[in-house]
C-alpha cells in the first residue's frame, strides 16, 4: 500500500547515490539522518554499500557560484505581504526556531526560551550582538515589532490567524522576548518556523513600502540581495560580515561558502532535468518524475526525494444538498471510487504517496489508522450511492430526486499534476456513475470564485496546500468563515482545539492522531495523493541538504568544487 | 493603411482575385486545373480524408454513447508503445486509446477551426464589403475598428474571453474569432472597393439593380475564390493557435482532447515516450499540410493570372 | 505625402487612445483579482478590503484609469502588485532581451524567406519549390513548443552544440530565435512567393526578357523590388502573432524577455504590468503599422509616380 513512503525510497536512492556519485561520508550520514537513520546505523549501511569507494572531497572550498533552478516563479521576499515564500527567504532571512531533519525543533536567533509553569508565557532569549544587513542592531525590540504585526491581521500579518493565543509581545531584560498566551500553545515553534515569521527590520520595511522585498530588504540571513527580476532570475551576494549561525545541524559557523547564490526558475517541467545534465544550473528541484530514471543513471547526478508537506484535496460543497454532498456517504463513496495508488503510479509514476488521511505518511505524528479509510474500493462506492438513495439512470449517471449527480470541479492551476490527477479522477468516478466536470482556473479568478461569500457557490474545487506545519494548515481551513466545505464536525473542532490549546509535544500529538482519524472517516476534504518533492544535484555541489521537515534548504554550508 | 488597396494583403493570399467572369464554364472546367496539380489534389484528399476524420471524431465527442472511446482510462495499463499488447496506436499517460483521442482531437481541432472561419469569415465579410460599398463615414469606422482589433495580441483577447466565459473551447473560438475577422474584412473591403469599379456593377447599378442585391448577386459570390483561400488558412491557423493557448492552460479542458492539447500535456514524455506527442504534432502538421496545399491549389484555380504563368 | 504622414499620425494616436481604454476595461471586466495572488486563500477574508484599498482598487474604474494613465504618461507606471518590482526597472531589462531576439528572428525570418521564396516562385514546381513549400508547412504546422522541445532534445541534450536554455552568451539565443521565426519563415515564404509569383506575369517583365536584361538581375532586382509591399504590409501582422507567442519560446528557454512578463501579469491580474505591458504592445504594432504603411506608399511606384507627377 504505502510502498513509496519517503524515507524507504529515499534509503534507497541515497545508497545508490553514494555507490555512483561518490557522496562523501559526512554527507551520506547527514542525509542518512534526514531519513531518520541513526548515525551508527548509517555507517553500517555505508559499510555494507561500497567500501572501497574513493571518498569525495570533504574540505569547503570558498567562492564561486551556486545556482538552482527553481519550479515556480518568484514573489517579493517579504515575510509579511506576499503570497507565498521561495527558498530565497533561507538566503536573506532567519528564523527565530526551525526544525532539524527529524522535525526536533532548535534555536536559531533565540538561542534559548523557557516556558512558564502554567503554560502561558514564553520568554525567547535572542542572540547578542546580531545585526542586520544595514548594519542596524537586531535585538528583542525588533522581534517583539515583528511578531506583533505577525499577529495583527490589520496591520498585514498574512497568518495572523495562527497567533490568535497571542495576548501580549513585550522586551523583557537581557534580550528576551516574553510572549503572554491565553491558553497553552505547545505548537507555537510550528508557527515560528515558517517562512512567514522570518525576523527582518521594520523600519526598512516601512521605508521601502510595498516594494520591500523587491528592490530592498533588510534581514539577517547570511546572503543580501543582489539583484531580483522576477521571471528571470534572484541573485544573491554574500554578506562579509555575517556573524555565523548557532544552528546545530549547519556545519558552517561563519559566513557562507560560496560567493554569489542564484536562482532562476524553470517552468518547463520538461527542461528541469535537462538544465542540470547539461550543466546550466547546479541543482533542480522538481523535475518530471518521468525522468528520474534517467537522472539516478547519471552519475554525475545526486537525486534526493520524499513526500512534499503537501496535500491534494478534493473539496465538495456541503451547502450543494441537492447533490448529496452533505451526506457523509456520497463524500465516502467518491473517496472509495479514487483509486489513489493508480493515481500515484501513473502521474507521479511511482514518486507520490496516496494519502487516505489529511497528513503524508512521512510525518512524525503520522496515523496510520486512517488507511483503514478511503481505500479503492468500486463496489462499496456503489453500494455507499444506492444506500443513499442514487440509482444509476440510463445515461449511466446516477440520479436522485430527478437529479444527477453531476458537478463541475475547479481545479487549481498553480499545481503542476492538479489537471492530470483531476482528469484521471473523472474517468474513475464516471466508473461509479458520478459526473465530474473539470475546469482550471489560475489563482486570481480560483479564489474569488471559491472563497467570495458573495460568488455563486461552487460544487466543488481541487486545491493542493504546501504548508511545512502540517497540523496547522488543517485547523487554519477548517477555521476560514464562510467556507462552503468543511462541514460541522464538532469532534473535529474539538481535536482542533486540543491541537491549539495543547501544552506537551505528547498532547499535540494526541489531537493531531484523533484529528487524522476524524478527517479520514468523515471528509471534510477528500485527501488524494501527496507528489514526491525531488531535489536533484551536481555531485560537485555539497552540503546542500534539503530536510522533509522544511520547505526549502538552508544556504550556509553550500559550496561547489571549482 | 486603407490608401493602397491593391496590397491589401494578410498571410500569404492576394486579395486581388480577377473574377472568374466568364460564364459557361462548367465544374468540370473549374476543377480541371486542381487535377492538374498533382500537389493540389494531394492536399484536397488529404483534407477529405481529414475531414471524415473529424466527423467521426465530432460525432464520437457528441453522442454520449461513444464517449467511452477515447475517456476510458486505465491507470495500470498507461503508456503501451503503438501495435503492442493489443492496441492500435498505443495507449496514453492515463491508459487511454491513442487512436481514439486522436480521432476525438482531431475532430475537436477541426471543428474549432470551422467555427472560427465561419465567425470570422461571416463578420468580415458583412463588415468589409459593408465598409468598402458604402464607404463614407461607415468605411472610416469600419477601417478604424480593423486596426484596433489589428493591434491586440490573440493572447491578451483570450484570457479576457476565458475570464468572462470559463476556460475551454467557446472561450478559444471567440477569442481567435475576435482577432481573425479583421484580417478578412480588410480583403474583402479592398476587393468590393477594386469590384465596385468594373463593368459588371457598374452596368447592375445603371440598370437600377438594388445595392444589397449587387453585393449579395455580384460581389460576394466573386470572392469565393479569396474565401475558400483564406478558409483554408484560418483552419490551420486556429488548429495551431489552440495549441498554443493550451500552452498555457487556456485551451480545451480535460478530459475533451484536442491535438492541441494532446501536443501540449505530452510535451513532457518527449524523451521518454515520444509517440505520445510526436503521434498528435505530426498529426497536426500533417492536417496544416493538407490544408495548405489544397489553399495553394484553389487560389490557382481562383487566380487565372497565375495559371498563365 | 506630408500630408499623409500627419494624417496617418493623427490617426494612429486616435488608435492607441481607444486600446488604451479597451485594454484597461478588458482587464477589469474579466474576473479575477490580483488580491488573491496576494493573500493565502486562508486569510483572504481578514485582508482583501484591506488591500484593495491599499492597491487603489477600490476606486472608480474611471478614476483608476486617468490615474494610470497619467502616470505612464509622465513615464512612470508605478510597479508590480504582485512582486513589487519597478515596472521601469522591468522593463529597462526585459525590453532589450526581446529586442535582441526580435531583430535576430527578423534576420532570420527574412534571411531565409525572402531568398527561398523568389527561387521558389522563380523555378516553380521545381524540386526545389516543393521542398520551400514543404519547410512552410514544417514551420507552420509544428506548435512552436514541440519545435523547441524538439530542437533542445537534438541540439543540446544529445549533441551539446546549444546550451538547454538561458541568456547569458550569444549561444543561448540561436535556438529561441529559430524556433520564433519558424512560423514567420514559412508564412513570409509563401507571401514572397505568390507576391513574385504575381510580378513575373506583369508586362514590365517581358519588356525587360525582351531587352535582354540578364535573368538574375530582373529576379532579384526590379521583380523583387516590386514583389515588396505585400511583406511589408505583412511585417506588422507578423510582429503581433510574434509578440503573442514570445511568451512559450520565453518560458521554455528561460529567456528574460517580455512576452512572458505580459502573460504571466494578465493570468495574475497585476494589473499595472499588464497594462502597461499590452498599452506598450499596441503601440509598438500600431506605430510599426503606421511605418509599414508609409513605407508602403513609398514603396509603391504608382504612388510615387503621383506624387511626382502631381
Amino acid at each position: 500500500m504505502s510502498d513509496n513512503i519517503g524515507p524507504r525510497n529515499g534509503l534507497k536512492s541515497l545508497v545508490g547515490e553514494y555507490r555512483q556519485a561518490g557522496l562523501s561520508r559526512r554527507e551520506f550520514v547527514k542525509r542518512a539522518a534526514v531519513l531518520g537513520l541513526s548515525a551508527p546505523a548509517a555507517a553500517s549501511l555505508l559499510a555494507a554499500a561500497t567500501p572501497r569507494l574513493a571518498m569525495a572531497q570533504e574540505t569547503p572550498q570558498q567562492g564561486g557560484r551556486f545556482t538552482e533552478g527553481y519550479d515556480r516563479d518568484f514573489t517579493k521576499m517579504d515575510p509579511v505581504n506576499s503570497g507565498w515564500a521561495d527558498p530565497g527567504y533561507n538566503a536573506i532571512y532567519e528564523y527565530v526556531m526551525l526544525r532539524d531533519a527529524n522535525g526536533a525543533i532548535v534555536p536559531c536567533l533565540a538561542e534559548s526560551w523557557t516556558i512558564s509553569d502554567d503554560n502561558l508565557s514564553w520568554t525567547f532569549k535572542i542572540r547578542d550582538g546580531l545585526k542586520f544587513h544595514s548594519g542596524a542592531a537586531c535585538t528583542n525590540a525588533n522581534v517583539v515589532e515583528d511578531f506583533n504585526l505577525f499577529r495583527s491581521a490589520e496591520g498585514g500579518g498574512q497568518n495572523a490567524i495562527f497567533w490568535n493565543a497571542v495576548t501580549d509581545v513585550t522586551a523583557g531584560d537581557g534580550n528576551t522576548v516574553v510572549v503572554k498566551l491565553s491558553k497553552p500553545f505547545a505548537a507555537f515553534p510550528e508557527t515560528l518556523a515558517t517562512e512567514y515569521s522570518m525576523i527582518h527590520n521594520q523600519a526598512a520595511r516601512a521605508e521601502a513600502g510595498d516594494q520591500y522585498g523587491a528592490t530592498t530588504e533588510d534581514g539577517t540571513g547570511p546572503f543580501t540581495l543582489g539583484e531580483f527580476t522576477p521571471g528571470n532570475q534572484v541573485l544573491f551576494k554574500k554578506w562579509a560580515d555575517y556573524p555565523g549561525s548557532i544552528v546545530p545541524f549547519l556545519e558552517n559557523k561563519g559566513p557562507a561558502y560560496i560567493d554569489e547564490l542564484r536562482f532562476v526558475p524553470i517552468l518547463e517541467v520538461a527542461n528541469r532535468a535537462n538544465e542540470l545534465e547539461a550543466g546550466g544550473v547546479d541543482a533542480i528541484k522538481n523535475p518530471a518524475p518521468q525522468d528520474l530514471d534517467r537522472l539516478t543513471s547519471n552519475p554525475d547526478v545526486v537525486v534526493m526525494e520524499w513526500a512534499n508537506p503537501a496535500n491534494l484535496f478534493i473539496n465538495l460543497n456541503d451547502q450543494k444538498t441537492e447533490l448529496g454532498f452533505d451526506d457523509i456517504r456520497v463524500r465516502q463513496a467518491i473517496s472509495h471510487a479514487i483509486d489513489r495508488q493508480g493515481l500515484a503510479d501513473a502521474i507521479y509514476f511511482g514518486h507520490a504517496i496516496a494519502t487516505y488521511g489529511p497528513i503524508p505518511s512521512n510525518w512524525k505524528w503520522y496515523e496510520p489508522g486512517v488507511e483503514q479509510f478511503n481505500q479503492f474500493d468500486l463496489e462499496k462506492a456503489k453500494s455507499l450511492l444506492e444506500e443513499a438513495g442514487w440509482t444509476v439512470g440510463s445515461d449511466g449517471i446516477r440520479e436522485k430526486n430527478g437529479v444527477k449527480l453531476s458537478f463541475t470541479l475547479y481545479n487549481w492551476g498553480a499545481q503542476t499534476y492538479g489537471a492530470q490527477i483531476n482528469e484521471a479522477i473523472t474517468g474513475m468516478l464516471k466508473d461509479a456513475g458520478v459526473e465530474m466536470k473539470l475546469v482550471t482556473l489560475d489563482t486570481a479568478e480560483l479564489f474569488p470564485r471559491v472563497l467570495d461569500p458573495k460568488a455563486e457557490p461552487v460544487d466543488a474545487f481541487s486545491y493542493e496546500w504546501l504548508w511545512s506545519s502540517q497540523m496547522d494548515v488543517l485547523v487554519i481551513f477548517n477555521s476560514i468563515p464562510n467556507f462552503p466545505f468543511n462541514g460541522d464536525h464538532q469532534d473535529l473542532k474539538q481535536a482542533f482545539d486540543d491541537w491549539q490549546g495543547a501544552a506537551t509535544d505528547a498532547e499535540l500529538e494526541a489531537a493531531a492522531r484523533k484529528a487524522q482519524l476524524i478527517w479520514a472517516e468523515k471528509l471534510p476534504l477528500i485527501p488524494v495523493v501527496t507528489g514526491n518533492v525531488i531535489w536533484a544535484h551536481h555531485k560537485k555541489v555539497h552540503g546542500w541538504t534539503p530536510t522533509q521537515t522544511m520547505l526549502y534548504p538552508l544556504y550556509n554550508d553550500v559550496w561547489v568544487e571549482q | 493603411m486603407s490608401a493602397g488597396g491593391t496590397y491589401e494583403l494578410t498571410v500569404g493570399v492576394e486579395t486581388e482575385v480577377v473574377p472568374d467572369g466568364a460564364p459557361g464554364r462548367t465544374l468540370g472546367d473549374k476543377l480541371a486545373p486542381l487535377v492538374a496539380n498533382k500537389l493540389a489534389l494531394l492536399g484536397g484528399l488529404l483534407t477529405i480524408a481529414f475531414l471524415v476524420l473529424g466527423l467521426v471524431g465530432l460525432l464520437i465527442v457528441s453522442r454520449q454513447e461513444w464517449q467511452h472511446l477515447y475517456l476510458d482510462q486505465n491507470v495500470r495499463r498507461t503508456l503501451i508503445l503503438p501495435f503492442e499488447e493489443g492496441t492500435f496506436l498505443g495507449t496514453d499517460n492515463l491508459g487511454r486509446s491513442m487512436v481514439w483521442r486522436l480521432v476525438a482531437g482531431t475532430g475537436i481541432s477541426l471543428g474549432a477551426g470551422l467555427a472560427v472561419t465561419a465567425i470570422s469569415m461571416s463578420v468580415g465579410m458583412a463588415l468589409g464589403s459593408l465598409a468598402g460599398y458604402v464607404g463614407g463615414l461607415t468605411d472610416r469606422l469600419i477601417s478604424a475598428l480593423i486596426d484596433l482589433t489589428w493591434g491586440f495580441p490573440v493572447i491578451l483577447v483570450a484570457v479576457i474571453f476565458v475570464g468572462m466565459l470559463e476556460p475551454g473551447l467557446t472561450a478559444v473560438i471567440l477569442a481567435i474569432s475576435v482577432v481573425n475577422w479583421a484580417g478578412y474584412a480588410r480583403i474583402v473591403r479592398a476587393q468590393t472597393l477594386s469590384l465596385k469599379g468594373r463593368a459588371f456593377v457598374e452596368a447592375a447599378r445603371a440598370l437600377g439593380v438594388s445595392r444589397w442585391k449587387i453585393v449579395l448577386r455580384h460581389l460576394i459570390p466573386n470572392m469565393l475564390g479569396t474565401t475558400l483561400v483564406m478558409a483554408s488558412y484560418y483552419i490551420a491557423v486556429t488548429v495551431i493557435a489552440e495549441a498554443g493557448l493550451s500552452f498555457i492552460g487556456l485551451g480545451a479542458q480535460p478530459p475533451t482532447p484536442s491535438l492541441g492539447q494532446m501536443v501540449s500535456n505530452g510535451r513532457s514524455f518527449l524523451s521518454k515516450d515520444p509517440w505520445i506527442v510526436i503521434l498528435p504534432g505530426g498529426t497536426i502538421a500533417l492536417l496544416v499540410l493538407a490544408l495548405n496545399t489544397l489553399g495553394d491549389g484553389l487560389r490557382d484555380i481562383f487566380d487565372p493570372r497565375l495559371r498563365r504563368w | 505625402m506630408l500630408t499623409f504622414i500627419v494624417h496617418r499620425t493623427l490617426y494612429a494616436i486616435g488608435l492607441l487612445f481607444v486600446a488604451s481604454v479597451v485594454i484597461f476595461y478588458g482587464l477589469r471586466v474579466a474576473p479575477g483579482e490580483v488580491t488573491d495572488v496576494l493573500t493565502n486563500p486562508v486569510n483572504r477574508i481578514f485582508m482583501i478590503e484591506n488591500l484593495r484599498e491599499k492597491l487603489g482598487l477600490d476606486k472608480p474604474l474611471p478614476l483608476q484609469y486617468f490615474i494610470f494613465m497619467g502616470n505612464f504618461l509622465r513615464g512612470d507606471p508605478g510597479y508590480s502588485l504582485v512582486n513589487g518590482e519597478p515596472i521601469n526597472e522591468l522593463l529597462r531589462s526585459a525590453a532589450g532581451y526581446t529586442l535582441k531576439l526580435g531583430a535576430l528572428s527578423a534576420l532570420l525570418t527574412y534571411g531565409t524567406a525572402i531568398p527561398l521564396g523568389v527561387i521558389a516562385a522563380w523555378k516553380r514546381n521545381s524540386f526545389f519549390d516543393y521542398g520551400a513549400n514543404l519547410l512552410a508547412v514544417l514551420g507552420m504546422g509544428i506548435p512552436n513548443f514541440l519545435l523547441a522541445i524538439l530542437l533542445i532534445q537534438e541540439f543540446a541534450v544529445k549533441r551539446h552544440w546549444f546550451p538547454v536554455a538561458g541568456y547569458e552568451s550569444w549561444k543561448h539565443i540561436l535556438l529561441p530565435a529559430v524556433v520564433l521565426s519558424a512560423e514567420a519563415i514559412a508564412i513570409n515564404l509563401r507571401v514572397v512567393r505568390s507576391s513574385v509569383l504575381e510580378e513575373l506575369n506583369r508586362d514590365y517583365v517581358r519588356t525587360l526578357y525582351a531587352k535582354g536584361l540578364p535573368e538574375g538581375k530582373i529576379i532579384w532586382v526590379h521583380v523583387l523590388r516590386n514583389a515588396l509591399p505585400p511583406i511589408i504590409a505583412l511585417a506588422g501582422v507578423m510582429l503581433r502573432t510574434l509578440l503573442g507567442y514570445t511568451l512559450i519560446v520565453e518560458t521554455i528557454f528561460r529567456w528574460p524577455g517580455l512576452g512572458y512578463q505580459l502573460v504571466n501579469s494578465v493570468l495574475k491580474r497585476d494589473y499595472t504590468v499588464a497594462q502597461t505591458l499590452a498599452i506598450l504592445l499596441t503601440v509598438a504594432v500600431i506605430l510599426f503599422n503606421l511605418l509599414a504603411d508609409i513605407g508602403q506608399q513609398w514603396a509603391d511606384p504608382r504612388v510615387r509616380q503621383g506624387a511626382k507627377t502631381g
